[in-house]
């Protein structure tokens, strides 16, 4: 008998590859990175409306209605209606239009174009870690620079086809909602309410036969339809391991989010932020690259993958991985202090510090303009905490874990959304001075000063230094850009190559930079729990 | 490929049953009894809002909730234990039979019929080995014992599979290494002892019946089968791959013995 006939068809097995994901994980952590460049992409977005909100309440603070604003958005509540009402309205549709406007189109252009970079670079280092057993930050930057247009191309119709047949039933309904007076509104309204669940299931179904169109842009170097057909025949060819990653990835997500997070929130265990970690940090990167290599298994000439056994999963992640972290935090730590003193990096801190305080001087000033004497006509206490911000019934050291996390997850993506040419970094630095600015004129200088001082004296810093850090990054990325218009127009590859260069060993330090805040934010984190509070209420906060 | 390499191959298939062919510990029965426990107690006190002293209905739940989920980590462990093992255990052997038929046919000259015909029918053995053995993903499966109360439905749906894929392991096995061993005698080589104490194969529908009747109970006592079940057929692997070895005099690894 023909030894390839005696072995059979080729088959895909999910586990095999999902350990195997699992352990490329552990030997090239720069795999990481890409999906931590997912959460900054987040942040972008993010920055985008908050710098739209800023301008926002400083205009109407200038102009003296925020008060009245504020009072008219609490009055009804923040509805549909109201707010229709609000953006229609002659003294604010001249500036909420155009900032809406603005802030929608960014939004979109950062999901789609920011998407296809991430995804080009993420789906691309995958690959390289498991054919050239090589995960370089050079290879991310490289990936994401080369394929970013077809991965945002493929991005932009993959999400258009999957999710048209939801959107469209809800968008009907939402307008025969609106015109459920009339006959044609109540039937379409009837028809779309009938309807809405099978186009769910309908989007959730095409959602499972286009998983595989980023690595397909990657893996076959194509774009756009032909990636989604692409993925489409894989899914179908390969349905059983299709389905499994699928389940698996959709049941991960149902069982943190609706069965972990809300049965230890309700014994003072919070523990979002350590999910949030998990996911971003580890969950997502070993999914995707099972992912990516389920599709690169499925195509006819690649052979099936060779029975091979490793060391359990389990005794890994509790023997040797927390070690292996500390480790990767000790580099960060020594190339944060390396950054921090670097002479040449002086400017980046200055503007940095400067996002800050223009914060904390706009903050103040709406503050004053409005927000204050708004909360003040609300029954605000100069001086009185909020219970359930500050004493929240959670387990002291739980919950320093907890503010420890979160804070560092947001430094993190404030380091690496400085990709998006440093203004993210700088918007988010300038909002958390902004927030801190609204508090200024609500309580005395020394009772402001016993609330933020114990923790913030560590955390404002290291925030601040994620934000430096990220708009180096942005130089880098603008060098990158100018860099490689220079390359073509003169057709010199040096000035190109060492601006790739540049930006590669920049993300690399921004990467090692943010994993050596941690501590730091540990120990802010753990002071803000359980010191903090002790010292407000010594300098005469009550609770 | 160099001469002998692949009886090394089939020496190294051999020593990784330590990792495969493992056993389980059967204390982790007790937090697959605790986890059907906790969430009885968690649905009892949802329905008659009974809380425990010093705490609110809300944390009683939540301290419930939370001991049953962590217990039912320790079940979908367990769950994913005996699934990868399965898979393991049936990869390893596929591996070994695969080697040593290569090493057998190398070995053949074209005109030896002697050994050739029991050498081919092996080889449909193998090949049915292959078609009916199919692995189930032991990460989905653990993730879908943890869903609360619907995961006792997965847990008897994995059980059954497993019982199922158990049963026709030990039955097409048998006759490929009854084959094997005929191969290997027409060869001249000394043929590995056969399986003298057949196992009963399990009935997995009745255990799935009988389980779905007692609302999972018997699903435990049926988890413990599965759990200290292999250690026979185990032992007869670790047997038999030795005595396969020995078929092949350069081998320079011997089989250690199951643990």
């Amino acid at each position: 008998m023909v030894q390839s006939q005696l072995r059979g068809a080729k088959r895909i097995f999910f586990d095999r590859i999902f350990e195997r994901s699992y352990w490329t994980w552990r030997k090239h952590p720069a795999i990481i990175v890409p999906s931590m460049l997912g959460s900054a992409t987040t942040v972008i977005e993010q920055s985008i409306f908050t710098t739209g909100a800023i301008a926002f309440v400083s205009i109407l603070a200038d102009k003296g209605t925020l008060s009245a604003f504020l009072t008219q958005i609490s009055s009804g509540g923040l509805t549909p209606s109201l707010l229709l009402n609000l953006i229609f309205n002659s003294s604010y549709t001249p500036l909420l239009i155009p900032i809406i406007g603005i802030a929608v189109v960014a939004y979109f252009l950062t999901a789609i174009l920011g998407g296809g970079f991430v995804y080009s670079s993420e789906y691309g280092i995958y690959l390289d870690a498991w054919n050239n057993d090589k995960a370089t930050i050079g290879s991310i930057v490289r990936h994401g620079s080369v394929r970013w247009r077809a991965m945002a191309w493929t991005l932009f119709l993959s999400n258009l086809i999957t999710w048209a047949p939801f959107v469209i039933t809800y968008s009907v309904f939402i307008a025969s909602a609106l015109n459920s007076a009339s006959i044609a509104g109540l039937v379409g309204l009837i028809a779309s309410s009938i309807l809405l669940d099978f186009a769910l299931i309908a989007s959730l179904m095409i959602a499972v036969f286009t998983i595989y169109s980023y690595p397909a842009v990657i893996i076959d170097n194509v774009s756009g339809l032909r990636a989604i057909k692409n993925s489409f025949g894989a899914a179908s060819h390969n349905f059983g391991a299709t389905l499994s990653y699928s389940i698996v990835r959709v049941l991960l997500l149902i069982l943190l989010a609706v069965v972990v997070i809300p049965l230890t929130s309700a014994i003072g265990l919070p523990l979002s932020s350590f999910i949030a970690a998990i996911l971003s940090l580890f969950l997502t990167p070993v999914l995707h690259s099972t992912k990516t290599m389920i599709y690169y298994y499925s195509k006819p000439n690649v052979s099936e993958m060779p029975f091979e056994l490793s060391d359990p999963i389990w005794q890994d992640i509790y023997r040797r991985l927390p070690r292996a972290a500390w480790m990767k935090i000790k580099a960060g730590l020594v190339e944060m202090g390396r950054f921090t003193i670097g002479p040449r990096n002086l400017p980046f801190h200055l503007l940095s510090v400067l996002a800050f305080g223009l914060g904390v001087f706009l903050g103040d000033y709406v503050s004053i303009s409005g927000v204050k004497s708004y909360l003040l006509s609300t029954g605000y206490v100069s001086g009185r905490g909020n219970p359930n911000v500050i004493f929240p019934q959670v387990l002291p050291p739980v919950l320093g874990a907890d503010i420890f996390l979160n804070n560092w997850l947001v430094s993190i993506a404030t380091g690496l959304a400085g990709i998006g040419f440093g203004a993210p970094s700088f918007a988010t630095i300038l909002f958390n001075g902004f927030i801190l600015g609204i508090l200024v004129p609500l309580s005395t200088l020394t009772m402001l000063l016993a609330a933020i001082l114990p923790h913030g004296v560590i955390e404002i810093p290291s925030l601040i230094l994620a934000g430096s850090m990220g708009i180096k990054l942005g130089y880098a990325a603008l060098r990158r850009l100018f860099g490689d218009n220079t390359a073509q127009n003169s057709a010199s590859e040096t000035l190109s190559s060492s601006s790739d260069d540049y930006l590669s060993r920049t993300l690399r330090q921004t990467v090692y930079v943010v994993v050596g805040l941690a501590p730091l934010f540990l120990i802010a984190g753990l002071i803000e729990a359980d010191v903090t509070p002790i010292i407000m209420r010594m300098f005469g906060w009550t609770f | 490929m160099r001469i002998g390499a692949g009886v090394d191959h089939i020496s190294t298939l051999v020593q990784l049953r330590l990792k495969t062919d493992v056993r389980v510990g059967s204390r982790w029965i007790l937090l697959a009894i605790a986890s059907y426990i906790l969430w009885i107690l968690f649905a009892i006190s949802y329905y008659y809002r009974v809380s425990l002293p010093l705490l609110t209905v809300g944390q009683t739940l939540g301290l419930f909730g939370t001991l049953a989920f962590a217990a039912s980590t320790g079940l979908s462990f367990l769950v994913y234990t005996l699934i990868n093992r399965q898979n393991k255990h049936a990869t390893r052997e596929q591996e070994i039979v695969w080697q040593v038929l290569r090493e057998i046919q190398s070995r053949t000259t074209p005109e030896n019929l002697g050994v050739l015909l029991p050498l081919s029918a092996t080889e449909q053995d193998f090949s049915n080995l292959l078609e009916q053995t199919h692995e189930h993903s032991a990460f989905l499966w653990s993730l879908l014992v943890l869903v609360p109360y619907v995961g006792w439905v997965f847990l008897m749906v994995a059980l059954y599979l497993l019982t199922d894929a158990s049963n026709a392991h030990e039955r097409i096995e048998r006759m490929l290494f009854e084959d094997l061993g005929r191969t290997l005698a027409a060869g001249g080589s000394r043929q590995p002892a056969p399986n003298s104490r057949l196992p009963v194969p399990r009935n997995g529908t009745s255990y799935l019946l009988a389980s779905a009747f007692t609302i999972g109970i018997v699903a435990l006592s049926w988890l413990y089968v599965m759990m200290i079940g292999e250690a026979a057929h185990f032992r007869y692997h670790s047997t038999l791959e030795s005595e396969l070895l020995l078929a092949f005099p350069e081998s320079t690894a011997g089989g250690g013995r199951v643990a």
